[in-house]
């Protein structure tokens, strides 16, 4: 992007010398290419003093280094994140003189004479690591899932507490509401803080460890909480009742929680490697447009700068970026695909499509290279809207057009049909139509992509967040065009990613070629904005339905036609999921996945479906509400039974999930037939339910027990925080018959672990869980056979099954009950309660089981209610692209989620669990979204539901709902 | 130093600045660092009226007894500034000197007839807050004036604020709203209203604030004040919802209605 600006970089260079009490700083761009290079040899440098973690330190400071940069780059304390490198989200929240503050937006000069603490500073006593109370009441309460907000939210917490020893939840909301969490768990660092303070220790939902009952409730004095943050409820189903484990069941702090919360999780851009460079890249400022010429000579004249790539030097194929069909990426796929993405495009088809990418040595110096590369564009026409996409006079973005192809290349949209559709249509005594719009969300994790790639001859070892080493691993062979065995991928810890960090990802080929061409590894971070605009979000729909239904409220036909926006290039399959929860013999659905001008679209928790089910759940409750029907009655009455009315399930459980919600959200009392109460606060009740199916593949394990009866479990997982480390070494304990405390868990490495399918799909505890049992049954049957190992023996057992669900289909089910309150004056919807119940089979884990359910019904919340990326119409530039344009939920906005699990045992998983992670996203869009129909009497069709959306619809003439409304 | 060199930006928390250097919109290249100067802290009264130093942040104000006391309005606008990071290192001159039509304390020191106090080598000046502002993101500071301080006259009255962000924190604001009424009379009620996010400056609205005091209707005055003010469509909402939340927000003002 050549935009003649000065950089934040430079301004720091500038400011950095103001270190007199009023100080003139100066920054001219004029001479910046002097000072970087000034840099590379050594630039103006400043001495300070500053007291870190109670240690007095003189450093030699950069006078443009960022506190966030000295900390992590210069002094090696790494437990400080940045998350978004502009004081938007606190992830790299220090305590300066004791009070929080963004080290990403304080000059390292600046804390000259002063005190400054981090998250390394917390232990109690560094000799033993006694972790403190506040530190302890994070791992006891699960606070952190993927851990990269976590030291962020330590400090604020305990800022928060040496003012105020006993805070309440509110209390904790308003000082930690600077501090955003992706994985949304912000019920559990509310609770751990109140907890901290005291408040609540009587009142814990779930010991840290200790055994929940197998069935029925939980005893209602630990349900509720001071802190008001509602618990975890387990039930056992009857007919399906589970047994009682030893290990499995037990809520169990995860086992890599100390690391956690005190810094020591090293991430990828905590890795420093010798010799290792920096890395940027230039982006497209374009929409779409031809680079008619790149000059980098200036650049490559740099000091510092050691390699510089762009499409001219650089032909690799990101072959997972550009998929025909949009399925898994592989071989045949390969071949066929011809909408190719390669890691530098010529034409460029969106605004931050890479241009081209710098290493130089240090990040100061890549970034001032990046100044100076020139390039000619010539702009090309573009579109945004996918149905104005396959218009005939539309840009084409592709020679074919910009209906992308399916896995056979033929221009074909998704289609699905069941029945005859026309004669369900005939049969109907009604008919009714819809449109329903979905907007880009971006996945937002808090972690923004990085890579760090290193060759060792022709061994390539890359350390990357990646949700699947062993995928990761191919594609990375199959792109570079080596053997998979030349690739090692290390993914030791990673701050989320909900589905865009599957797959490799461009960065990851970026920082492969650069260190190839430099000679030296090479370390590339994004920054929030790239992440947001270059990294995939949520594909977009438009969804038009049409039902037809008698009036007894029977389903006799269900049509959708559908339009996914998938930017430029096909990186995941654009459906649109939901209509085949509803029992119905007549089923048509058409989806066309589009070529726009916009930030690819790709998987996203849940890929196709809370998109999908906020369109078909809103319109069925549209349908139940023009047939005077309680949404509950009508959901009952339809709700799928068989999978596609064809298929048996393995175990259904959706008539108790909507029982058990009915029943504890009070809904026969709380609903009220839809339309606006008097007065300016109106409420409203929703509900929603899903059936979910994961995501399968074989997945392996290998156990390897030593004669100090250490049992050492290599799986290829991750964890992206979900907590997949500690499930399967709980599974591991259990199936094992040992405590959890002989398990050594080996992972995240693919030159140590087998291969594992990766944590997508919700599949990891079903998939990988099950190989693990299956390699403790072969090693238990060897000890049975051969003894302990003694001595140098060691006893390896290993197991890669490939499950049969005897021709049955495995979901998950739940429901969601939701009340809001709606504030008819100002806009705003604030969910006030929220219940969710969920069948996820056996509960492994009832602590981490709790957070996932929590996190993804909160991100719903903020999909219905908030999320979106804005473009600029006339120039295809994205407008809000970082954490306060895409509005996700802070502290403050987030309501305290209550959770019940129905347990149950289809005998097929390990010990019966079933899939959990995506599912609890899956319905909540819905259950918001109706429950703002109840309040008001109008239907939100166009997601987010903003305060301006709703205001424009209450004042819109005739809003006020007519059948069956309240006046 | 501002004399030597008048185009110099003062900065002090950087907060704003950070994010209009990191969106490349920042055209200023030489800046004047002022966070040391801690005399311009200070909260205190001074010949009655309310002084704030430039200085002081959001948090400062937030935790001043003096300000919760004569200007609680005050105290909860710095509560809705971002988070407690922000409020640790934004300042209220900072805020003043940004212009942000969106700025959170701005409507407040316009309800509040504050004055900035703004110095330079030759002297010091007083300037209304009214006539601060002299289009979007102008101001009458004279290159080589300092914003020193604030002052605020007392208030009497009830005191109102409100922002309406997106999300409940963290959010820049779709409107945001100050109010000052005075007790009610025979004819009418006094009342100062100011709004940001509905025009290129924070603005008072005269012609709202005397329909008040003639004792209008207040169906009445929320017409004056939807046709007073002339917000726009941009990224955070739409000109029509700004004026009738301005309106709705003005009816909870008035008739103290519930929640904010």
């Amino acid at each position: 992007m050549r935009k003649r600006r000065i950089s934040r970089r430079k301004f720091l260079e500038g400011t950095g010398t103001a270190l007199a009490a009023v100080g003139v700083v100066a920054t001219r761009p004029t001479i910046a290419a002097q000072r970087a290079g000034a840099a590379a040899s050594g630039a103006a440098r400043t001495a300070i003093r500053v007291t870190v973690n109670g240690v007095a330190r003189q450093v030699d400071v950069d006078d443009r280094w960022t506190l966030a940069e000295l900390l992590r780059d210069h002094l090696e304390l790494t437990g400080t994140k940045i998350g978004c490198d502009r004081g938007e989200c606190g992830a790299c929240t220090v305590l300066l003189d004791g009070k929080p503050v963004y080290s990403c937006s304080q000059l390292a000069v600046w804390v000259d004479g002063r005190s400054v603490e981090t998250v390394e500073g917390l232990v109690k006593n560094v000799q033993n690591e006694k972790l403190s109370a506040v530190q302890q009441a994070f791992v006891d309460r699960d606070a952190p899932q993927c851990g990269f907000c976590t030291s962020g939210q330590l400090m604020a917490a305990k800022a928060l507490l040496s003012s105020n020893a006993h805070p309440t939840a509110e209390d904790a909301r308003a000082a930690m509401t600077g501090n955003l969490c992706r994985c949304s768990n912000y019920n559990h660092y509310v609770d751990a803080v109140v907890a901290a303070g005291g408040r609540s220790a009587e009142s814990l939902a779930l010991p840290a460890t200790g055994r929940l009952p197998a069935t029925g409730r939980l005893p209602a004095t630990g349900r509720a909480s001071l802190s008001g943050e509602p618990s975890l409820a387990i039930e056992s189903l009857a007919p399906q009742r589970v047994t009682a484990l030893n290990v499995v069941g037990h809520a169990t702090p995860r086992i890599d929680a100390v690391e956690r919360v005190t810094g020591k999780a090293k991430y990828t851009g905590d890795i420093r490697l010798p010799g290792m460079l920096y890395a940027r890249v230039l982006r497209s400022p374009h929409p779409h447009a031809r680079i008619i010429r790149i000059d980098t000579s200036k650049a490559r004249a740099l000091p510092g700068v050691k390699a510089i790539v762009t499409h001219e030097n650089c032909k690799v194929v990101w072959g997972a970026g550009g998929i025909s069909g949009g399925q898994q990426y592989n071989d045949e796929v390969k071949k066929i695909t011809k909408h190719r993405r390669y890691a530098f495009n010529n034409p460029v088809r969106f605004v931050g499509d890479p241009v081209a990418a710098v290493a130089a040595v240090d990040r100061h110096t890549a970034e001032d290279a990046l100044q100076l590369i020139d390039v000619e564009y010539e702009p090309l026409a573009f579109v945004l809207d996918p149905e104005a996409a396959l218009k005939p006079d539309a840009p084409k973005i592709w020679p074919e057009g910009n209906l992308s192809p399916n896995a056979r290349n033929e221009l074909m949209p998704i289609s699905q049909k069941r029945g005859d559709i026309d004669a369900g249509f005939a049969q109907a005594d009604h008919v009714f139509e819809d449109r329903f719009t979905t907007a880009f969300v971006h996945n937002a994790q808090m972690e923004p992509r990085a890579a760090l790639a290193a060759w060792q001859g022709d061994k390539l070892t890359i350390y990357t967040p990646t949700q699947g080493i062993s995928n990761c691993r191919t594609d990375m062979a199959r792109d570079l065009e080596i053997p998979p065995e030349k690739v090692d991928v290390i993914c030791h810890y990673m701050g989320g990613g909900f589905g865009n960090k599957n797959q490799n990802q461009d960065a990851d080929l970026i920082a492969t070629v650069l260190a190839k061409e430099a000679g030296a590894p090479v370390k590339l971070e994004l920054s929030r904005k790239e992440d947001f605009i270059g990294v995939h979000g949520r594909w977009p729909t438009v969804q038009y339905y049409k039902v037809g239904v008698k009036n007894d409220g029977t389903l006799t036909a269900i049509q959708l036609r559908g339009y996914s926006g998938m930017g430029p290039y096909r990186k995941n399959s654009g459906s649109i999921g939901g209509i085949e929860i509803y029992q119905c013999p007549n089923h048509d659905v058409t989806v066309h996945p589009v070529y726009t001008n916009r930030t690819v679209s790709g998987n996203f928790r849940g890929p196709e479906f809370p998109q999908g089910f906020f369109g078909i759940e809103s319109m069925m409750d549209e349908v139940a509400s023009k047939l005077k029907l309680d949404p509950v009655e009508f959901i009952q009455k339809n709700m799928t039974r068989k999978f596609r009315d064809e298929t048996p399930y393995t175990n259904y459980t959706l008539d108790e999930c909507i029982r058990r919600g009915v029943e504890a959200f009070d809904w026969k009392k709380k609903w009220h037939p839809p339309g606006a109460e008097g007065g300016p606060i109106k409420h409203g009740c929703g509900v929603s339910f899903m059936a979910f199916r994961s995501g399968l593949g074989r997945s392996s394990a290998v156990i390897r027990l030593d004669s100090k009866g250490r049992y050492a479990v290599h799986v290829g997982v991750t964890d992206v925080g979900a907590g997949a480390k500690t499930t399967m070494a709980l599974i591991a304990a259990e199936a094992l018959d040992v405590p959890l405390s002989k398990i050594d868990l080996v992972w995240g490495d693919t030159d140590r672990c087998p291969f594992s399918v990766g944590e997508s799909g919700s599949r990891t505890t079903i998939m990988t869980g099950q190989a693990v049992v299956e390699a403790a049954k072969d090693l238990k049957k060897q000890i049975a056979e051969k003894g302990l190992p003694k001595g140098d023996e060691v006893l390896i057992a290993s197991a890669s099954p490939n499950p049969q669900l005897q021709g049955k289909v495995r979901n998950a089910f739940g429901a969601h009950f939701v009340e809001v309150e709606v504030d008819a004056q100002l806009g705003g919807v604030r969910v006030v309660r929220y219940v969710c119940v969920h069948d996820c089979g056996r509960i492994i884990n009832p602590l981490t089981a709790d957070s996932q359910i929590k996190g993804g019904a909160t991100m719903g919340i903020g999909m219905a209610l908030h999320e979106d990326l804005l473009y600029d119409r006339r120039s295809g530039v994205p407008l809000t692209p970082g954490f306060y344009g895409a509005r996700i939920l802070t502290h403050r906005d987030a309501p305290p989620i209550e959770v019940i699990f129905i347990e149950s045992d289809d005998g097929l998983g390990p010990f019966g669990a079933k899939s959990m992670g995506e599912s609890s996203k899956v319905p909540a869009v819905a259950a918001v979204a109706n429950a703002v129909f109840n309040a008001i009497g109008v239907r939100m069709r166009d997601l987010p539901i903003t305060r301006d959306k709703i205001l424009d619809a209450l004042e819109a003439p005739g809003a006020a709902i007519t059948a069956g409304g309240r006046s | 130093m501002l004399r030597d060199e008048p185009t110099l930006t003062p900065l002090a928390g950087c907060t704003d600045l950070y994010v209009a250097l990191n969106f490349g919109t920042l055209k200023d290249t030489r800046f004047l660092d002022l966070w040391r100067l801690d005399r311009l802290r200070k909260i205190e009264l001074r010949g009655g009226a309310l002084s704030i130093g430039a200085l002081a942040t959001f948090t400062d104000l937030i935790r001043s007894t003096l300000v919760r006391k004569r200007l609680p309005m005050l105290a909860a606008a710095a509560r809705d500034v971002g988070g407690v990071q922000i409020q640790n290192r934004g300042t209220i001159g900072g805020n003043v000197a940004n212009a942000s039509p969106a700025g959170d304390t701005l409507p407040v020191l316009a309800a509040a007839d504050a004055v900035v106090v703004l110095q330079q080598a030759g002297g010091i000046r007083r300037v209304p807050f009214d006539g601060f502002y002299t289009g979007y993101r102008q101001t009458v500071r004279r290159p080589g004036e300092l914003i020193v301080g604030i002052e605020i006259p007392p208030v009497r009255g009830r005191q109102f604020f409100r922002k309406v962000g997106t999300r409940a924190a963290q959010a820049i604001s779709k409107i945001v709203m100050a109010g000052i009424l005075g007790p009610a009379t025979g004819s009418g009620r006094t009342a100062r209203i100011a709004l940001g996010s509905v025009a290129p400056t924070v603005v008072r609205v005269p012609r709202t604030e005397a329909a008040l005091a003639s004792g209008a209707s207040i169906e009445a005055v929320q017409r004056t004040l939807m046709e007073e003010i002339a917000p726009i469509d941009d990224l955070r909402s739409t000109a029509e919802y700004r004026r009738r939340v301005a309106a709705n927000l003005l009816a909870r003002f008035v008739c103290g209605a519930s929640r904010g």
